[in-house]
């Protein structure tokens, strides 16, 4: 009897409750596809007020997040009082309030302005389990604020995902807006654009070194297609290679020792790499064809690369060891521009089809291609963000020609240069 | 969908009960690895009075992607008071995966 009772004991004690008879369900989708955030704007901390400072705190954060498609911004007009109240503390913010209006996350900040100093602090809520998930102080000037709110929008992006956003690097390319095509650099916005180079002449092709402290270009300044170099800071400017013919589309390889290219010099295109100097170093390609467009995979072991070889245009994979080549694409009659995504998985290119160009991603064993652009014009030269989420690139489909920026899947395509010039040859540099 | 409770009030707040929890889900494709989503499931028992008031849970098999789980513990949280009360105690074992999420992608 005494067995009878402990075993009958062990069982509800023991056994886990979940073990009992229960109703079972599944539930094999989200109800909502993306985290409900409320976005409130920075409030002045014991200083001047400046609708300008947190109106453009707001704007630049806003879009930076909206382009990451994570969230659903709830609607501000129906912020209740919290929003007006100063809350950098889990204890000063009255998270049943956002409860009610639907809110997972929420950003609150401050400002203060002193003289010429610009104090920023943000924090990211998480209002479900009522804590303080990141927050960061940043000091400045005022004229430092979108660059603050950038970096937290990476900082947020980081802490939701576990990897930093793009959001504070920038993006290089050519312009044609002071007469000639010119090498420029602005934010991943499209904002706080400047003029890198004044050849007078036709710059092309930007590729940044894998720190982001130099950029290379082709130039043909000294009316040939020669690779320069240029450090964005100091802004000194060096002609790397400039051999007889082309001396194009110029890749630095993610350790900075070697840069691929496409050289002429002995008349048929052929892909290079050439040390920091200049100096060739090896030939990674050798047939009939011309070989165009390297792009570095993220480990350094191979390349990818345009040649027509096998006939028409198409994008193929060499091993930069070996110079061993095998053909990735086998639809469309031309296949361009190829850009190693940084997660090493998969490659964006162009091709040509009904007349148009468009930008398509494939994995690198030539599986899962995927259509991303659809028109009208032509979308060309894809470059990834360094996070891999984003693709930067550009298209006519405005009438100028203009830089847009997409997610990685094709969606949330937006342009960021006005159309007042031709821009073209977008790449997005490293984290700064 | 067999459902345990045998009668026509019970399907109705089980159905009830499972589109509850499914509405305070939120989960962005865009935290997630797009190659990985067919891949992802949890398992969590849950334990509703007649109330409607969550009186125990647990997420016994934990999917092991971070963004995954915490997306369900806070759809947990937010489901932890029903609107309405139910007919009796309702004891559920919840499968919780993306594979309607997958089909699209």
């Amino acid at each position: 009897m005494l067995m009878r009772w402990f075993m009958i004991c062990f069982f509800c004690l023991v056994l886990p409750w979940s073990a009992l008879a229960a109703t079972e369900i599944e539930i094999s989708s989200p109800g909502e596809q993306s985290i409900p955030l409320a976005l409130t704007r920075l409030l002045p901390n014991k200083g001047p007020e400046s609708a300008q400072i947190s109106g453009e705190f707001n704007e630049v954060l806003d879009a930076d997040l909206d382009l990451s498609g994570l969230f659903r911004f709830v609607d501000p007009e129906a912020f209740l009082d919290d929003a007006q109240r100063i809350g950098l503390y889990s204890i000063q913010v009255d998270f049943p309030q956002w409860r009610l209006l639907g809110s997972e996350t929420l950003i609150k900040g401050t400002y203060k302005i002193e003289g010429d100093k610009l104090t920023i602090e943000a924090r990211l809520f998480d209002v479900v389990n009522r804590k303080l998930l990141t927050g960061r102080r940043y000091v400045g000037e005022a004229k430092d604020v979108r660059r603050m709110a950038h970096a937290f929008a990476d900082l947020v992006l980081k802490e939701l995902t576990g990897e930093e956003g793009p959001f504070s690097a920038r993006i290089a390319y050519i312009s044609d807006l002071s007469g000639d095509k010119e090498l420029w650099l602005m934010d991943v916005d499209g904002k706080r654009p400047i003029r890198l180079t004044n050849h007078r002449s036709i710059v092309l092709n930007p590729d940044f070194s894998p720190r982001g402290k130099e950029i290379l270009f082709t130039s043909y300044r000294a009316n040939n297609p020669d690779l320069y170099r240029k450090e964005i800071y100091t802004g000194k400017e060096a002609k790397l290679s400039y051999k007889q013919g082309l001396n194009v589309a110029g890749r630095m390889s993610p350790n900075g020792r070697e840069i691929a290219l496409t050289l002429s010099k002995d008349g048929n295109p052929e892909i290079y790499l050439i040390g920091t100097t200049g100096r060739i170093r090896k030939r990674i390609t050798d047939s009939w064809g011309i070989d165009s467009d390297p792009s570095w995979s993220p480990d350094g072991s191979q390349i990818a690369f345009v040649s027509n070889r096998q006939g028409n245009p198409h994008i193929f994979i060499a091993d930069t060891f070996s110079g061993q080549a095998a053909r990735l694409t086998t639809q469309g009659k031309y296949n361009a521009t190829p850009a190693w995504g940084p997660k090493g998985e998969r490659i964006a290119f162009t091709r040509q089809s009904g007349g148009q160009f468009d930008i398509y991603t494939i994995n690198i064993d030539g599986t899962d291609e995927r259509r991303l652009t659809f028109g009208p014009g032509n979308s060309e030269h894809p470059r990834w963000s360094p996070d891999g989420r984003f693709i930067v690139y550009s298209s006519d489909k405005g009438g100028n020609r203009a830089i847009y920026v997409m997610r990685n899947d094709g969606t949330g395509a937006r342009r960021l240069t006005k159309l007042d010039s031709d821009c073209r040859h977008p790449a997005w540099s490293p984290r700064w | 969908m067999p459902d345990g409770t045998g009668d026509e009030v019970g399907v109705s707040a089980l159905a009830f009960v499972q589109a509850f929890i499914q509405q305070n889900w939120a989960l962005s494709p865009y935290l997630l690895d797009q190659s990985r989503l067919r891949d992802l499931e949890a398992k969590a028992t849950l334990s509703y009075a007649a109330s409607g008031e969550m009186i125990r849970y647990r997420i016994n098999t934990p999917s092991g992607n971070q963004q995954f789980d915490d997306s369900l513990k806070k759809a947990i949280t937010k489901s932890k008071q029903l609107p309405q009360p139910l007919p009796k105690q309702l004891d559920l074992l919840v499968t919780f995966n993306l594979k309607e999420m997958a089909r699209g992608k």
